[in-house]
C-alpha cells in the first residue's frame, strides 16, 4: 500500500470512528444553521474549533458527533459562547457522564464565538473568527439535531458537551 | 461605573459589528487594541467631571485612559490565554477561573490606571496608590463579574450579561479610584470639590 493509500485507509477509518456511530432518525430541516450540506449522515468538522479559547480545559473525545434532543435551557456566557442545554434523545443518552448530573442530566451544546465577548482571554480568540456559527440558535423546546466536536469539560466535573457546535437543524416530527 | 458599564456595551457592539470582516485583515490582537480604545475613551469621558480641576486638558485625560485600556486589554488578553492554558483544568473552577479573571482585571487596571497618572501626577501628592487602586480595582471587578456572572448565575444580570459586566467592573473600578481623590481631598492637594462618577 502506498503512504497515500494508507493515509486514505487511516483517514476513512478515523471518519467513521469520529461520526458513523451516531444515527440521525429524521433530518429534514426547516431552519437550521451552520454551513450547508448538513442535512446528510456525515459528520463533519468545520473550523470553529481552533476557535476555542483555552483549549487545555477540554479533552476532545471525537472530532464531531451527531445527536438529536431538546432545547431545554440557552444562555449567553461572558465568553461569547452560547450555553444550551440539550435533553438528549435515548439513542444518544450514552454520550453522558456523570458530571452532566450538575446540568439536569442534559448535553451542552456551546457554539462559540457567538457574541462579543466580556472575558479579556477570549476577546483576541473571538476577533480571529471570520466565520463564526451564523443566523439564530435553536430556542427552548425546540426538537433539534446538533453535529458538534464531543468534549469533556475537565472544568465542570467532566461533563459532555458538544463543543464547538459546528451546525443544527429542526427535526421533523 | 457609568462609564465602565458605557464603555463596555458600546466597545462589545462594536466588536460584534466589525470584527467578522476586518478580523481577517487585522488579526485578533489588533481587534483587542480597538476593543481597548474604544473602552477607554467612554470611560475617559465620563469621568472628565471627576477629575481634580487643572488635571490638564481633557484630551489628555481621554488619550491616556484609551491608551491605557488598549495596552492593557492586550496584555490581559495574552496572559489570560497563557495562564488558561497553564492553570490545571481539573483545579477547582471558582478559584482557577478568579485566578485568570482576576489577573486579567489587574492587567487592565494597571494600564489605565498608569495612563491616568501621568496626567494627574503633579496634582496627587499619592499619586502612585492611583496605580494600585486601579490594579486591585480591575482585579476585584473583573473577579466579581465572572463569579456573579457565571456561579452565582442571577437571572436579570444575567439577561442583560454586557451592560451588568461592565457595571460590576465599573463599581469597583470606581470606588477603588475614589479612595484615592477623597484622600487627596482631606489633603487639601487640589482636588476640592471632585465628585467621582467613575
Amino acid at each position: 500500500m502506498t503512504s497515500r493509500g494508507f493515509f486514505a485507509l487511516a483517514l476513512s477509518v478515523l471518519l467513521s470512528v469520529g461520526c458513523g456511530n451516531q444515527h440521525v432518525e429524521a433530518t429534514s430541516t426547516t431552519r437550521s444553521g451552520g454551513p450547508a450540506g448538513s442535512a446528510g449522515t456525515t459528520c463533519a468538522p468545520t473550523d470553529q474549533a481552533q476557535y476555542v479559547y483555552r483549549p487545555a480545559r477540554l479533552q476532545v473525545v471525537e472530532l464531531c458527533v451527531r445527536v438529536t434532543g431538546t432545547v431545554v435551557a440557552s444562555s449567553a456566557e461572558a465568553d461569547g459562547d452560547v450555553h444550551l442545554q440539550v435533553r438528549l434523545d435515548a439513542p444518544y443518552r450514552g454520550l453522558l457522564t456523570s458530571g452532566n448530573q450538575f446540568e439536569d442530566g442534559d448535553l451542552i451544546v456551546e457554539p462559540v464565538c457567538h457574541f462579543p465577548p466580556l472575558q479579556a482571554d477570549a476577546i483576541r480568540v473571538c476577533a480571529s473568527d471570520p466565520d463564526p456559527l451564523d443566523g439564530a440558535l435553536p430556542g427552548v423546546g425546540e426538537h433539534v439535531w446538533m453535529e458538534g466536536r464531543y468534549i469533556l469539560d475537565l472544568q465542570h466535573h467532566a461533563w459532555a458537551e458538544l463543543h464547538p457546535l459546528y451546525r443544527w437543524g429542526i427535526v421533523n416530527p | 461605573m457609568v462609564g465602565c458599564a458605557l464603555g463596555t456595551t458600546l466597545s462589545t457592539l462594536f466588536v460584534g459589528a466589525s470584527a467578522r470582516p476586518l478580523s481577517p485583515v487585522l488579526g485578533g490582537i489588533v481587534f483587542v487594541l480597538l476593543y481597548g480604545l474604544v473602552i477607554g475613551i467612554v470611560i475617559g469621558l465620563a469621568q472628565l467631571p471627576a477629575i481634580p480641576r487643572g488635571g490638564g486638558p481633557g484630551r489628555a485625560w481621554i488619550l491616556a485612559t484609551s491608551l491605557g485600556a488598549a495596552a492593557g486589554f492586550a496584555v490581559a488578553s495574552v496572559v489570560g490565554e497563557i495562564l488558561g492554558n497553564t492553570i490545571d483544568p481539573g483545579l477547582n473552577v471558582v478559584i482557577a477561573e478568579g485566578a485568570i479573571e482576576s489577573t486579567s482585571g489587574a492587567i487592565v487596571g494597571l494600564g489605565i490606571g498608569f495612563a491616568q497618572w501621568l496626567v494627574l501626577r503633579r496634582l496627587l501628592p499619592n499619586g502612585r496608590w492611583w496605580i494600585v487602586t486601579s490594579a486591585v480595582g480591575g482585579a476585584l471587578g473583573y473577579g466579581a463579574a465572572a463569579a456573579v456572572l457565571e456561579v452565582l448565575d442571577v437571572p436579570v444580570l444575567k439577561a442583560n450579561l454586557v451592560p451588568s459586566f461592565g457595571a460590576i467592573l465599573g463599581l469597583f473600578v470606581g470606588v477603588s479610584q475614589s479612595l484615592v481623590l477623597r484622600s487627596s481631598e482631606s489633603r487639601g492637594a487640589g482636588t476640592r470639590g471632585v465628585r467621582v462618577t467613575t
